[in-house]
């Protein structure tokens, strides 16, 4: 006799990922590959060649040369290392303080008054101008890129968070462990964040991708990284004025920078489609 | 209507809400009520009336602006956060829905487990045996325990909401409109469960409810809310055969019968109650009544004993029991 399983009973698959998603995955796991391997692989590519300059893409140099010489594959492929460097770090720094700021200012009224305020000063500094003046103040430097660039995305994350929290603390569950003793620290850690982990997550991928296109933009307008060690942001500024000679100087390493913070949302919206509630709702009854 | 041996007496609460507009809601006014041990009271009122405000009080969530809440003698409304912590162990309380008062990301296991830890209630390895003790008192079995509260049914989440009200084996328990989010086939089961566990461990019971044919089942004695005032109160058999306020007909009218011949000749509630903010003057029933006197618009009728352990707060109690009245 075979057993009939009743399907409401049985767990529901995961759905399949999706062509972009897969995409994606693919997208970023090469660029991590690059961000690794890349400097030690191909070094940093700072070798000048007045031989070779502003060579168009061939079997010698896959991406062409810039006008120092210098083979733009390389200097691409290890540029990786910054840029991920450069969102992985910001990510981490910007959910540590944002996403803490956010919890307690979204469970305490009174700490809500003074951080949102602060936020709302910081919010209306126009973000890439407060990155120029904290790496004039500070110098650069990878440190100092990382820093200007949280420091905008800090009141952002701070706010996304508080408003979760705000919603999750109404509902009747956090009453219950109020109810059943549970003491305030023991309510924020272990109910109010992991029913918030999701929408911080989601909000990861966003930092993450908005940090590597600043540091572009940063080292775009050569207040980023400095020239010798190679990122996507100055190897296209370094290809800006030769762009009608030589457009693959900015046409690769923008490429790549494009595919990645796409494949970055893209991730992304996947995360926030997992996470919605309304959604779960639906996956739950 | 207290003494010294009940678990609980509020005295004379009072809570009012300012409105962002300056405006003041009338939640709960002048309430006052006892329940002995091992005895149920019923709390009957439409929704909006400060039942669940009511509820909350005694719980200890929300703090009364006058007024006592004395639990097993000591009073609630004025304890520091230290002693309100210990008090929760002898109050607990169930929830009305019972998928929103579960957290979606913890077991069953340790939903029931909560309580326990922070009471420090046990050994580790005997809070783990308590756990699966409980589950089983409300019908849950061990492979269920590791579950999430979405793979259970609504029926076994509200009793999973039971066993964690009972972990810490509190002397009351505050039911908010228990049942009134499940489906009618699972309510006798869960009203019946949650009968036998209060005979089995001698807790009293708030049962709060919106639905007077409910109660009738479960109490021993009914209370009857309408904004914000006890408007009567007394033995259960006594108030649903003999009601002695127009608005207890009116509540008892509105229970759907299975056949409409059956129906008293007695006039059903008609149209929603008055806002808490603006309270009409003298009874706040007279909008509604079809009994209203003159008197009914100028003076707020007192909560006043009717007969022994019954008490109304109509001007007109002594005429409901005469039949013809009622038949408008």
């Amino acid at each position: 006799m075979t057993t009939v399983s009743s399907p409401a009973l049985s767990k529901p698959k995961p759905a399949r990922p999706g062509v972009a998603v897969s995409l994606s995955l693919l997208a970023l796991a090469v660029v991590i590959l690059m961000a690794i391997f890349g400097p030690l692989v191909f070094g940093l590519g700072n070798d000048l060649n007045p031989m070779m300059r502003l060579k168009p893409p061939s079997a010698i140099a896959w991406f062409g040369t810039d006008n120092l010489g210098r083979d733009v594959f390389v200097r691409t492929v290890s540029g990786a290392r910054n840029s991920v460097t450069v969102g992985l770090c910001t990510a981490i720094v910007v959910l540590a303080i944002g996403g803490t700021l956010g919890v307690v200012a979204g469970y305490f009224n009174w700490v809500d008054r003074i951080v949102m305020r602060l936020a709302d000063g910081l919010m209306a500094i126009p973000g890439i101008l407060l990155a120029i003046a904290l790496v004039s103040v500070l110098g650069g430097g990878l440190v100092t890129v990382i820093i200007a660039i949280s420091v905008p995305e800090i009141p952002r994350t701070a706010r996304l968070m508080r408003s979760v929290v705000l919603s999750i603390r109404e509902l009747p569950f956090i009453t219950a462990a109020i109810s059943v003793g549970s003491s305030t620290p023991k309510i924020l850690l272990r109910h109010i964040v992991p029913n918030a982990i999701g929408m911080l997550s989601v909000q990861a991928t966003y930092v993450c991708a908005a940090a590597i296109l600043s540091e572009a933009a940063l080292s775009f307008l050569g207040v980023g990284t400095p020239p010798d060690v190679p990122s996507w942001g100055n190897v296209i500024a370094s290809g800006k004025e030769y762009f009608r000679l030589a457009p693959w100087i900015i046409a690769f390493p923008g490429l790549l920078l494009s595919i990645m913070v796409l494949s970055i949302n893209i991730l992304g919206d996947r995360l926030r489609d997992r996470f919605d509630p309304r959604l779960a709702a639906r996956r739950a009854s | 209507m207290s003494d010294n041996t009940d678990v609980l007496v509020a005295d004379k609460l009072v809570r009012h809400f300012k409105t962002g507009k300056g405006q003041t809601v009338h939640a709960v006014n002048d309430v006052s009520l006892s329940i002995a041990p091992g005895e149920t009271l019923a709390l009957v009122g439409e929704s909006g009336c400060g039942k669940s405000t009511l509820g909350r009080m005694i719980m200890g969530l929300d703090r009364p602006d006058s007024g006592a809440v004395h639990l097993l003698g000591r009073d609630l409304a004025r304890m520091g956060n230290r002693d309100l912590h210990t008090a929760r162990r002898s109050v607990q309380m169930i929830f009305q829905d019972p998928s929103a008062s579960l957290d979606p990301r913890w077991t069953a296991e340790a939903i029931v487990r909560e309580p326990l830890d922070n009471f420090r209630i046990g050994t580790s390895a005997e809070r783990r045996d308590h756990v699966l003790q409980l589950l089983s008192k409300v019908g849950l079995r061990p492979d269920q325990a590791k579950r999430y509260p979405h793979e259970l049914s609504g029926g076994q989440r509200q009793r999973l909401g039971i066993a964690r009200a009972l972990a810490t084996r509190p002397r009351l328990v505050v039911a908010d409109e228990p049942v009134s989010a499940l489906d009618v086939s699972i309510r006798a089961q869960v009203i019946n469960l949650l009968c036998d566990l209060r005979d089995e461990m001698k807790l009293s019971l708030l049962f709060i409810s919106h639905d007077i044919g409910v109660v009738s089942h479960i109490s021993n004695r009914i209370a009857v809310m309408y904004l914000g005032r006890i408007v009567e109160a007394g033995e259960t058999a006594a108030v649903l055969n003999a009601p002695q306020h127009p608005y207890t007909v009116g509540l008892l009218e509105s229970v759907p019968r299975p056949r409409p011949a059956d129906r008293r000749q007695r006039a059903p509630l008609e149209g929603d109650p008055p806002s808490p903010i603006n309270l009409p003057s003298g009874c706040a029933f007279r909008t509604r009544c079809p009994m209203a006197v003159d008197v009914c618009a100028n003076v707020v009728p007192p909560l006043r004993p009717t007969a022994p352990g019954r008490f109304s707060a109509c001007h007109r109690a002594d005429d409901m029991t005469k039949k013809e009245l009622l038949n408008v």
